[in-house]
């Protein structure tokens, strides 16, 4: 059964990604987020319509963005190139007339089967190397359909699936995707209800009680902690993450280690990165890895 | 006998032996060093020897190198015979005495050939110095001299015969030598290792070896004396062509494994004992002289060389450590069609991993039937960096050779030359053309004229308003490449002959087949397979150009072609929009339809009109190829704006590599581009230069999916592959703290070379690369 007119928003395509798999990966960046995390690395992912990135390093000063904009979003002043958004009415006229790649559109609408299109072309590289397709986001979840119908032509396919979801959304649609679903990489990101509140923005219990429904269809779950240093890596969290597992009878584990560069793509979406840099323990995170309960497998990632 | 399997997986983690990790710090040392030239010899020619024909002359010019050429073996190796001698800081050069007339010499630059013509890019015949030794060889030009009353086959029967005997005397000097250092040695053992020495030259390279270690002195020594004689040759095969002797010393008890390493790893470091620092050499050099010689090249620029783009003496300087010295292992057996990987694979590639040098230049061929373990080895020695090993695809280069008529068994022993091109070793009469396609299409449309410099190159087509159609633009493109194609084979076929104006090569002649069984030196055309390449450059732009013309003025009807050609000739000054909008058009590179399908047009239609040239002279093998060495920066500089956004001056990408920021769907896309290529039928190669960051391969899993790259590169039917592990950011270390980085090699399109050691232009071009993550 084709399911028809299902149209989907995304921000990029990765071919040969590393982090999110085994073997030769492509992965698929779906648009749209209902949290905020702090650390987020790739705001652009947050907003669910396709939006302009300005990255005023590569600006050349040329003007042509600044004539072409009608709204006169686009400026130069004293030799300083602004970006009115509150101008903008996302036209996009802007980012077609700039070489230097420093205006761009983060956001491109597909339909599932033109995503399998381009994600197929890559299944020798897939099977010569254990890999397959990983699909990200932003959160899954929020174009749950659009997902699922790519899962499901991606296993007609033949293709191996990862899907990496915090797990924030509609508990039907998620087991829906276990269906076509060879591996799920689920976020564990805070396991206290005030600070999951704080710093991602919604409730921890939509997480937890979607994991235990998930791992009714699923055995093959990991359970990913970002390490966000201060926030995440507290003791209390990591054990809180342990107890998860357990009681899910999950075996692995992955911790992602704090992305040093997460600022940079906040100043392309006109906004502040508030985390600011920090630096993480090596030596805690080993420490946690060893203590980590019998039975259950600790991957420190990057 | 030791399973080679094990041992690949248990060398990995193995280390180097003493001698070995000192002889790498030697000769690290050692290019640092100024070092005197040898003096000049006394001329041969003379009144008595000036009725001699050149080509004696020539032979008893490499004699009298051979015989003149100091000896020395470096401290604590084992091989003897070296271009730089270290304890003497000596440096031997590739000079000969005078030998020929100053009006042989006018008239071989009539032709563009002078005394040191010798091209170089060959691969001579080990094969027969194993077998036959230069006794037996002499035997084989006594039996064919009785047999020809030819003036010219006598002449050069003659000839060879003199300069075998300039091998074998300078066999004999390095025996006296050694002899002599023994006799001086209070070393027990090393006074053992130079008996050992002394004691293999007195049986080879005249007779056949008796053992490894004296077959691996044998092809040493020969390769040392071509050098000393101007002829910087290639390698071929040694893993195939050694590994006889090594097999039978394993069985018969005669080596240990831990020795047989250790034999290969002071063979393969040999091959750096002249690697020089840039800046040193820069030094020995009259740069002045030679950019004056570049840019007269470039002012008298002819058709048939009109790919002599804008060198520059950087590209000498940076060069300065690629001789050609290429060697190829792996791959399939001629005679069987099975897979020919064996235990001196394995140890050549260890020792490629253990040196971290740039030379020899390592290729390995693989194929459907490659072990998966020599896939891992690989995979484990391309993460140390350097680009190398280069990958061969033997499903594709034996297609394609057998597709220009050669028969398969030949066509499965193919090696390489002195840069990537595919070449058969022992037989190959070797030289090449370029062709600048992006040039063609400036040609096309721009009535024939160099953008850069306003020149006419080739016959008007009219003006750009006459084209009304994407094919009629295409039909003109095509029809310069055909001109320049024509141009160069029929300047090859009129001229190869003639080198032996000026540039005979007995020596060589003796090394090859052909020759002696001919009677022809190999300048005479005697080799048995004469090949002419044509490489074209630039092709990934010109496929970028003309899919970008096809879109936005023949599709979208955007603007008129005129507009194009006027903004190409302000180098898009005033026409920034139209230029983004060019730039954004589907590029090679990115597994997008459009651009392919223009690709794959251009590379049938290339592959078809050397086919029919190939057809029309049956005196040579015309194949083509792909690429631009490392000469990306000079093809660049000689070509105006492009199409595709390319500004003027700027440099290509390199070889068959899609242009700069088109690789939009990463390393996979780029290899689906580029195996649709029509690879088959370009049996020359045309290389694919991939990068990547460190941690894209980090680990087993890092080395699971680089096989994974192999496989797939082999399967859909890649042709040569390069991948280079580097990062920006040590690359910028490097660039500010040099010395604690002597070991960063990156790929420069046709060889490696040290990072650090670059001329700034070139270390910016592999830093912009890199910053990409993959590239």
């Amino acid at each position: 059964m084709e399911k028809k007119n299902i149209q989907g928003t995304i921000f990029d395509i990765d071919h040969f990604v590393v982090h999110d798999g085994k073997g030769i990966r492509t992965c698929i960046y779906v648009k749209g987020c209902p949290l905020h995390c702090e650390w987020c690395h790739s705001p652009e992912s947050q907003k669910t319509d396709p939006q302009i990135l300005f990255a005023a390093s590569r600006c050349s000063l040329c003007g042509l963005c600044v004539s072409e904009c009608g709204n006169g979003a686009q400026r130069i002043q004293d030799g300083k190139r602004m970006f009115y958004r509150e101008l903008c009415s996302e036209c996009t006229a802007c980012t077609q007339v700039c070489n230097q790649g420093a205006l761009t559109v983060s956001g491109k609408r597909y339909t599932p089967s033109q995503v399998v299109k381009e994600v197929a072309a890559d299944k020798p590289f897939f099977k010569n190397s254990g890999g397959g397709v990983t699909i990200s986001g932003g959160e899954v979840l929020t174009q749950a359909d659009f997902v699922t119908e790519i899962l499901r032509l991606l296993k007609k396919e033949q293709i191996h699936t990862i899907i990496e979801t915090s797990g924030y959304g509609d508990t039907k649609k998620l087991l829906k995707m276990a269906d076509y679903t060879d591996i799920f990489f689920y976020d564990f990101k805070l396991g206290e209800k005030e600070r999951f509140r704080r710093y991602i923005g919604g409730d921890v219990e939509v997480v937890l009680s979607n994991l235990k429904q998930l791992r009714k269809v699923t055995d093959h779950i990991v359970l990913r902690i970002p390490i966000i240093p201060g926030i995440t890596d507290t003791p209390e969290n990591i054990s809180s993450l342990y107890e998860t597992a357990c009681e899910n009878k999950i075996h692995e584990i992955h911790f992602l280690p704090y992305n040093t560069s997460a600022g940079a793509k906040y100043e392309w979406c006109g906004r502040t990165y508030k985390l600011g840099e920090r630096t993480m323990d090596a030596e805690r995170l080993k420490r946690y890895k060893e203590n980590a309960p019998k039975g259950i497998q600790v991957f420190i990632m990057g | 006998m030791i399973d080679i399997e094990t041992y690949a997986e248990q060398i990995v983690v193995s280390v180097p032996s003493k001698r070995v990790a000192f002889l790498i710090d030697e000769i690290r040392d050692n290019m640092l060093s100024v070092n005197k030239k040898t003096e000049k010899m006394e001329p041969v020619l003379n009144e008595e020897t000036g009725k001699l024909p050149v080509i004696i002359r020539k032979a008893m010019a490499e004699k009298r190198k051979l015989e003149c050429a100091p000896c020395g073996i470096w401290e604590e190796q084992i091989f003897a015979g070296c271009f730089t001698l270290r304890e003497e800081k000596l440096v031997n050069t590739y000079d000969l005495p005078e030998f020929a007339f100053p009006q042989e010499k006018e008239e071989g630059e009539r032709y563009g050939f002078g005394i040191y013509s010798m091209f170089g890019h060959i691969s001579p015949d080990y094969n027969r110095l194993l077998k036959l030794g230069t006794s037996g060889i002499k035997e084989r030009i006594d039996r064919q001299l009785k047999q020809t009353e030819n003036r010219k086959s006598r002449d050069f029967m003659t000839a060879a015969r003199i300069s075998l005997e300039g091998l074998e005397q300078l066999a004999a000097n390095h025996v006296a030598m050694l002899l002599d250092k023994a006799d001086h040695c209070q070393n027990k053992e090393r006074r053992n290792e130079l008996l050992r020495a002394a004691q293999a030259l007195r049986q080879v390279p005249k007779n056949p070896p008796r053992t490894f270690f004296e077959a691996c002195q044998s092809a040493w020594l020969l390769h040392l004396a071509f050098q000393l004689t101007d002829n910087y040759l290639a390698v071929g095969r040694p893993d195939q062509y050694l590994y006889p002797f090594l097999k039978k010393d394993l069985e018969e008890g005669r080596l240990s494994v831990e020795e047989a390493q250790e034999i290969t790893d002071c063979y393969m470091l040999k091959f750096n004992e002249r690697s020089q620092d840039n800046e040193t050499a820069a030094q020995m050099m009259d740069l002045e002289m030679r950019q004056k010689k570049f840019d007269r090249q470039w002012e008298e620029r002819k058709l048939y060389d009109i790919g002599h783009q804008r060198y520059n003496v950087r590209d000498t300087v940076d060069a300065i450590n690629h001789w050609n010295q290429n060697i190829m292992v792996g791959g399939l057996i001629p005679e069987t069609g099975e897979d020919g990987t064996n235990l001196l694979t394995v140890m050549m590639i260890e020792s490629f991993r253990r040196m971290r040098m740039t030379n020899p230049v390592l290729s390995v061929r693989i194929h459907k039937k490659t072990p998966e373990f020599l896939k891992k080895q690989i995979a484990v020695t391309l993460k140390t960096g350097g680009g190398l090993p280069c990958l061969y695809n033997d499903e594709t280069v034996i297609k394609a050779y057998t597709h220009f008529g050669v028969d398969l068994a030949s066509a499965r022993d193919y090696a390489n030359n002195g840069c990537w091109e595919c070449l058969l070793p022992g037989k190959t009469d070797f030289y090449f053309t370029k062709l600048n396609t992006l040039k063609c299409l400036e040609w096309a449309l721009n009535h024939g004229r160099c953008h850069i410099d306003g020149k006419r190159e080739v016959p008007d087509q009219g003006d750009v308003r006459e084209i009304k159609t994407f094919d009629e633009l295409y039909q003109r493109v095509l029809h310069n490449l055909q001109l320049v194609m024509e141009s160069s084979a029929q300047h090859m076929v009129e001229t190869q002959h003639l080198r032996s104006i000026v540039a005979p090569v007995p020596l060589l002649s003796a090394f090859l087949d052909g020759p002696v069984e001919k009677g022809l030196d190999m300048t005479e055309m005697g080799a048995r397979f004469i090949l002419g390449g044509i490489i074209a450059e630039g092709i990934s732009h010109t496929i970028d150009s003309l899919t970008a013309i096809k879109k936005v003025v023949f599709e979208e009807a955007y603007c008129s072609l005129e507009t194009v050609e006027e903004a190409i000739d302000h180098n898009f000054i005033g026409f920034e929009r139209l230029r983004s909008k060019l730039s954004s058009c589907p590029k090679y590179g990115a597994n997008e339809e459009e651009a392919d399908a223009v690709g794959m047009r251009l590379t049938k239609d290339y592959s078809r009109i050397m086919e029919e040239i190939d057809k029309k002279y049956p005196e040579m093998k015309f194949m083509p190829g792909i690429g631009t060495f490392s000469w990306y920066i000079a093809v660049g500089n000689g070509t105006g704006a492009s199409a595709d956004g390319r500004l003027a001056a700027e440099q290509v990408a390199s070889n068959f590599s899609p242009s700069a920021g088109a690789m939009t769907r990463g390393i996979t896309g780029a290899l689906l581009s580029f195996t649709k290529m029509n690879l088959d039928v370009i049996p020359l190669g045309s290389p694919l230069d991939l990068g990547m960051s460190e941690q894209y391969v980090k680990g087993q899993e890092g080395t699971r999916r680089l096989v994974g790259i192999m496989d797939t590169f082999v399967e859909m039917g890649g042709n040569l592959l390069t991948i280079s592990v580097a990062d920006a950011h040590i690359l910028r270390e490097a660039q500010k703290n040099p010395e604690q980085y002597k070991d960063l090699r990156v790929r420069m399109g046709g060889w490696s070379a040290y990072f650090t050691m670059l001329s700034p232009e070139q270390q910016e071009h592999h830093i912009r690369k890199a910053e990409a993550g993959f590239f």
